[in-house]
């Protein structure tokens, strides 16, 4: 029985993990590979809680014009034919937020990408050392785009 | 895409579950431009919309204006989030809509936002319009069609 994205545990840090990703309605379509740098926060800004800044391979960084992005997970894209069909369900009281952690290492099938927005930023060098944000102002948003598990940590 | 819904508050338990089609009732919200339109007022997006019904009629009303194109050059839709007082309005003139966002305590909760109020919330080309919706449909497709 595979559980469901909401019964992970506690997870490990997935900092240096790599990961698949694609931008939509961006000139570069291509999915490309990527790193994971680490978590990034904005000050008062929970909204962004689970952020994360991601360093793009060479090719990638070259076409898209930035080495690094930031990444705000938004939705889970689900595999309809490999949800574990069950019977009527109680609705959970806090469905938990889309987490890049619980889709990377979760290792449930049924969800098979994730959506969220891309950032770029100016404050590259500063970001690398603080991996926060002082207000919304200092990033931008590229495009909307997907990440899939690299085939290493996929079932 | 310079419009797309987004939803939220979705538990993978219920979409699995027998009756998670009738039952299902995320959060939505609009964001254009990377912009959430429902911040401006004062909610992240819409609780416990009736998504899978509304989605019938957006369907309809979809092609509804994509009918009305070669035929008129003005023309108004309404797409109602049902199960809340919220919805959307969307003028269109020649191949550009007007977008906004429509609250109505009469058609159901507003989560505390006064109504009735229409707000403007921005303009899209008719095209993005109608792929953010033929989007907002097969993410939910993904989800109970087998």
């Amino acid at each position: 029985m595979v559980a469901s994205i909401e019964d992970a545990g506690a997870l490990q840090p997935i900092t240096g993990l790599r990961v698949e990703m694609r931008l939509e309605e961006h000139l570069y379509r291509k999915m490309f590979s990527a790193t994971i740098v680490g978590p990034v926060s904005v000050v008062n800004k929970p909204s962004f809680d689970g952020m994360y800044l991601l360093k793009l391979d060479g090719v990638a960084a070259e076409k898209v014009s930035v080495n690094h992005v930031l990444f705000l997970p938004q939705v889970y894209q689900f595999h309809r034919g490999l949800l574990f069909r069950k019977g009527r369900v109680p609705a959970p009281r806090d469905p938990d937020r889309v987490s890049l952690e619980k889709f990377l290492l979760g290792r449930n099938p049924a969800i098979r990408a994730i959506e969220g927005r891309v950032y770029t930023s100016s404050h590259e060098k500063g970001l690398r050392e603080t991996m926060s944000f002082q207000s919304e102002s200092e990033f931008s948003m590229l495009s909307y785009g997907v990440i899939v598990r690299p085939k290493t940590i996929s079932e | 895409m310079r419009c797309k819904f987004i939803l939220s508050d979705i538990s993978e338990k219920i979409i699995a579950s027998e009756e998670g089609y009738s039952i299902f009732e995320p959060i939505v919200a609009l964001e254009i431009d990377g912009k959430n339109v429902f911040e401006s007022l004062g909610i992240d997006g819409v609780k416990s919309a009736v998504i899978m019904h509304s989605r019938e009629h957006f369907i309809k009303t979809t092609l509804k204006l994509i009918r009305d194109l070669p035929e008129k050059s003005e023309s108004a839709y309404e797409y109602w989030l049902l199960g809340t007082g919220f919805g959307f309005r969307a003028r269109r003139k020649d191949q550009t809509l007007q977008l906004f966002v429509r609250v109505d305590g009469k058609m159901g909760p507003t989560q505390r936002v006064n109504s009735p109020k229409t707000v403007h919330i921005g303009t899209v080309s008719v095209n993005e319009w109608v792929e953010s919706i033929a989007s907002l449909s097969k993410s939910l497709s993904d989800m109970f069609v087998d």
